[in-house]
């Protein structure tokens, strides 16, 4: 990474924020430039230069998960092939697939307490041979018994879930899916809640 | 830019000093320079590092690494720019602290998971400390410095080290006190970090240091064990504040009971530095109507006898000089 470590004139590189035994975190710097056109309202084009750098933070640990991204962009395809090649092509990266009530019970073992899911999204829901459906359930209180009711013995794909965690005087919206990721919104306990997710993610 | 005797002769005064006195430990070498990592961003070869303290957070496994930016200055010679240039450079010095394998490996104690922030410590040596710095440093809230998303830098100026140095020389006078209230040695003594809701103190025993929250803050709390007599403790609080109001006091009281502090053979003593002239009546009032403000008949319970045994005293204002020799704050 310190190769090719980003600097002004290259279009995308490293920048090492942290570095410790068991794990590292830095970010990827994409600089685009381009040429936005613009028409006024008599149809002359006006042409000017446009420049964005786009950033994409990420931890990479030595042991499982491996490599969390934060607060990515859409695309993520060339940081992934950077980072592969900075490994000298020595490690391989697969999406992961979570049981996302497991990991929220994993959270709230943390934390002590009952957590309310307040909102599961189903999908595959099986209702005849050649029929599915996707089910949001939403409620005041914990909607988990609510879903057992609807999905019963079809098969189904939890798909994502919300729920709000208080600690202490502050309190988050989790929003947690099953492709591995995690939104949270309410930033004051995010340094206590990050941990805990990182943990309950690995107990699964 | 090089370091100087001046600041190594600084950071040893206050290293045995000041932070000692606040369980701070110093790490690796002093006044050393390491290369800097990213040299085309930072235009710098080498960062400096002063002095590196070290303590342990109680409610993290974490022990917290400081790099530490010394400067001395003359009361008239501190501006905006250089204030600015000094923050700019300790961004960069702990930017590269997080990355670099020179430094960690000189500072970071192998075992341990480290935290690293920074700390520019601004001390004022002509005496006059400048009450206009607070202001500088507000002026200062917009700039943008380069450091890692959860990385922390701390500004200690010369009415905060003034504060902080009373306190430490309070402390020193209460151990050698022949009578009253006199303080054990500090194997018996630690700063006191409650169990939180959100927190948990996870290190009681290791975590024995004030961190740089309670420094920073308006209370600093120092708890002690007798070592003749184990079951008792004792509290001192030092708070930050003029005592004018009687908001005050009794903000102190709830926060001793809500830590569960009023217990037999605990006493509790109260220290500020530059009380209003009002603090002590106001001190008594406030013991007064906040016992009547308990409960009616509230007088005759334990809690009212503790909450009446709590002691207040203002702290003798001394000032130390670490230095009389200016160090330059130029960053060309």
């Amino acid at each position: 990474m310190r190769q090719n470590s980003f600097k002004l004139e290259n279009r995308s590189g490293f920048l090492l924020d942290r570095i410790r035994d068991d794990f590292l975190e830095a970010r990827y710097i994409e600089r685009f430039e381009f040429q936005e056109t613009v028409s006024d309202p008599f149809g002359k084009e006006v042409t000017f230069e446009r420049l964005e750098y786009r950033q994409t933070a990420f931890r990479a640990t030595a042991t499982w998960p491996g490599l969390e991204l934060i607060d990515p962009s859409r695309s993520v395809q060339q940081l992934l092939s950077e980072l592969i090649e900075a490994s000298d092509f020595s490690v391989s990266l697969a999406p992961l697939s979570v049981d996302v009530l497991k990991w929220a019970e994993g959270i709230q073992q943390t934390f002590g307490g009952m957590l309310t899911i307040s909102s599961i999204q189903v999908g595959g829901l099986k209702l005849e041979d050649s029929a599915t459906a996707k089910v949001v359930i939403k409620g005041d209180k914990d909607v988990r018994e609510a879903c057992q009711k609807i999905t019963g013995n079809r098969p189904h794909i939890l798909e994502k879930l919300q729920f709000r965690i208080a600690i202490g005087s502050a309190s988050a919206t989790v929003l947690l899916a099953n492709n591995a990721t995690a939104k949270i919104e309410g930033g004051e306990v995010e340094e206590e809640l990050l941990p805990a997710i990182r943990k309950a993610m690995i107990g699964i | 830019m090089a370091e100087t005797g001046n600041i190594a002769t600084m950071a040893e005064m206050l290293s045995s000093e000041l932070f000692s006195e606040f369980f701070w430990e110093r790490t690796g070498p002093m006044n050393h320079n390491w290369a800097c990592v990213n040299p085309d961003v930072h235009e710098v070869k080498t960062h400096p590092s002063d002095v590196v303290f070290y303590y342990d957070e109680p409610y993290t496994q974490q022990r917290t690494f400081l790099q530490c930016d010394l400067k001395s200055y003359a009361r008239s010679s501190i501006v905006l720019p250089k204030l600015k240039g000094a923050l700019e450079s300790l961004a960069k010095q702990v930017a590269c602290a997080e990355v670099s394998e020179e430094w960690q490996d000189l500072y970071v104690h192998k075992g341990q998971t480290p935290a690293i922030a920074g700390l520019l410590f601004i001390y004022n040596h002509d005496g006059e400390y400048d009450k206009d710095f607070n202001e500088n440093l507000r002026a200062l809230q917009s700039v943008k410095l380069d450091i890692p998303r959860g990385s922390k830098i701390v500004v200690l100026g010369p009415e905060d080290i003034y504060w902080l140095d009373n306190v430490r020389y309070e402390i020193v006078q209460m151990r050698g006190r022949r009578s009253g209230s006199k303080l054990p040695a500090p194997q018996h003594c630690k700063y006191y970090y409650p169990q939180l809701a959100r927190k948990k103190n996870l290190q009681m025993d290791k975590a024995k240091s004030a961190t740089l929250e309670m420094l920073t803050s308006k209370l600093i709390v120092l708890e002690f064990v007798h070592p003749e007599s184990p079951g008792k403790r004792g509290l001192v609080l030092f708070y930050r504040g003029k005592g004018e109001s009687s908001d005050e006091f009794t903000y102190l009281f709830d926060y001793l009971r809500h830590y569960q502090v009023f217990e037999k053979d605990v006493s509790v003593e109260i220290k500020m530095l530059d009380a209003s002239a009002y603090a002590m009546p106001k001190f008594r009032k406030t013991v007064q109507t906040y016992i009547e403000g308990l409960a009616a008949g509230a007088e005759d319970t334990s809690l009212a006898q503790r909450v009446s045994e709590i002691q207040f005293s203002s702290i003798a204002q001394v000032r130390t000089r670490f230095s009389q020799i200016e160090i330059g704050m130029d960053y060309e």
